[in-house]
């Protein structure tokens, strides 16, 4: 499995992890950020890219 | 489903693509097919007149914007040296009540650069700003439309592009719509001077406006401090007791950034999202019928037709990048415009495809790293919200066949002067 972090005292709700990575990023009714912290090495380059998208850089994957 | 892969269509004329100075009128209204050879011939190209070396391929500009403590942003707007060729310019601003000068976020390295980042993203909340501004906005947008309806067609720069993110603007800063229109034309100016080979009287003209600018701001501070405010400003002002406040230099510098990049860029996201739409046969059926397409358009838009063509850095040291030697303090063009169609990450990247998977590999339009756009979320929203308006209104938009559209003519912001769009409704 491959962590997933999301430093909430960065992020800004840009979005843009919602964007490159629907499955593992999501708004909810609330418009808070859900995510999940532990996705399968096959979404491995997916949060890359949203880690990468993000204009914070508040993802870190391991 | 009916697909629309329409080729873009700017003609390469073939004056653009010999000069790959881009500085001719030619490359001016088209530059890609020049990108397109110097992607070809000579990946990063050094122009010996401007002292500037073009960077073109996605994976070189990427590695500079992730890689800040090897190039600095001290001149990340310019290619020119803006004041420093015009004595007259700089005798002005010497009158400057901000003295020295401060470069602050899109002109700054680290650490300042994080400090000031920091600061304005908690004052520009672009989730506050959106919860707070969206509904207005729309209303806003509808507001323009309703003044141009009846005749069937409509200027789109002038009518619908620049008032959309001005209101954003006047919302941010709270100021009303008579001292917001004053405020674009000191942006105007700012920018114009920015981009560099320009005439000395837009220098001058940008020097004189920057002093008004200041007076402006610092007024403004003056009226936070004794009654605390909720506009940008006062944000501004609100800092938590462990952090230093921001000096004056630091508040103008700061604020004239987010008046320039808070309407300059977005102004030519919208037109260029309009013509678009406007001259791509089929596309807006497929946008109504499917209106969640929306954002791939904003998305294949902003790959093609990036609004911020280039943005620039300055070496620290002599280093090689891409099998390039290039020498300490060399300045560096990254050019998001020919990233955007580099074709080792993008198929046929001349073309505007709404269904081109921009998830894939993602675009340049924003930068990348510790200076990615920090206003990419509200200009995405105004151009959604632009768009979702002006469909649910207007069909059956088209290019007005008695006056052509006119390009830019500074390099560096891809969009349109003026745009003549057709309608029914």
């Amino acid at each position: 499995m491959v962590k997933v972090k999301v430093d909430m005292n960065l992020c800004e709700y840009h979005g843009q992890c919602v964007f490159v990575a629907p499955k593992e990023f999501q708004f909810d009714d609330n418009d808070e950020l859900v995510y999940s912290e532990e996705v399968p090495e096959e979404a491995r380059a997916r949060v890359e890219k949203a880690a990468k998208a993000c204009p914070q850089l508040a993802i870190k994957v391991e | 489903m009916q697909h629309t892969n329409v080729k873009s269509k700017c003609p390469y004329s073939s004056e653009a693509v010999d000069d790959i100075s881009l500085l001719s009128p030619a490359a001016r209204a088209c530059p890609y097919g020049a990108y397109a050879r110097i992607r070809a011939e000579e990946p990063i190209k050094y122009l010996a007149d401007q002292d500037l070396w073009i960077v073109s391929k996605y994976e070189d500009v990427e590695y500079i914007l992730s890689n800040p403590e090897k190039f600095s942003s001290k001149e990340a707007l310019s290619s020119g040296n803006a004041y420093r060729d015009f004595p007259k310019a700089l005798e002005i601003l010497k009158q400057s009540r901000a003295q020295p000068r401060q470069r602050t976020l899109i002109l700054a390295d680290p650490p300042e650069h994080g400090f000031h980042r920091k600061i304005v993203q908690r004052a520009l909340s672009p989730a506050k700003t959106l919860r707070a501004f969206a509904p207005t906005i729309e209303a806003r947008v509808n507001g323009f439309i309703d003044k141009f309806i009846e005749t069937g067609r409509f200027e789109v720069v002038s009518q619908f592009s620049i008032p959309l993110p001005m209101a954003l603007v006047s919302m941010i800063f709270d100021v009303s719509e008579e001292q917001v229109y004053k405020m674009k034309r000191w942006s105007d100016n700012f920018f114009a001077a920015l981009t560099g080979h320009v005439h000395e009287e837009i220098v001058i003209n940008a020097a004189k406006d920057t002093l008004v600018f200041e007076n402006f701001v610092l007024d403004r501070v003056a009226q936070c401090r004794k009654t605390p405010s909720d506009c940008f400003i006062g944000r501004l002002l609100q800092q938590p007791e462990d952090e230093r406040p921001l000096t004056d230099a630091e508040i103008i510098n700061i604020c004239s950034q987010v008046l320039v990049g808070g309407n300059e860029s977005t102004i030519n996201f919208i037109s260029n999202l309009v013509y678009q739409i406007a001259s791509t046969i089929g596309l807006e059926e497929r946008l109504r019928e499917d209106p969640a397409r929306i954002e791939d358009l904003l998305e294949e838009s902003l790959r093609h037709e990036p609004p911020l063509q280039a943005m620039y850095r300055i070496t620290r040291s002599e280093m090689e990048i891409g099998g390039v030697r290039i020498p300490k303090a060399a300045k560096l063009m990254l050019n998001f415009g020919s990233a955007n169609r580099d074709e080792t990450f993008y198929e046929d990247g001349d073309e505007f495809d709404l269904d081109r998977d921009n998830r894939e590999t993602l675009h340049m339009a924003f930068g990348r790293g510790i200076h990615a756009c920090a206003g990419q979320t509200i200009a995405r929203r105004e151009g959604k919200i632009a768009i979702n308006v002006l469909l649910s209104r207007l069909r059956n938009l088209r290019i007005a066949d008695d006056i052509p559209p006119v390009r830019n003519k500074l390099f560096g912001v891809r969009g349109f002067q003026s745009l003549h769009v057709i309608f029914d409704h």
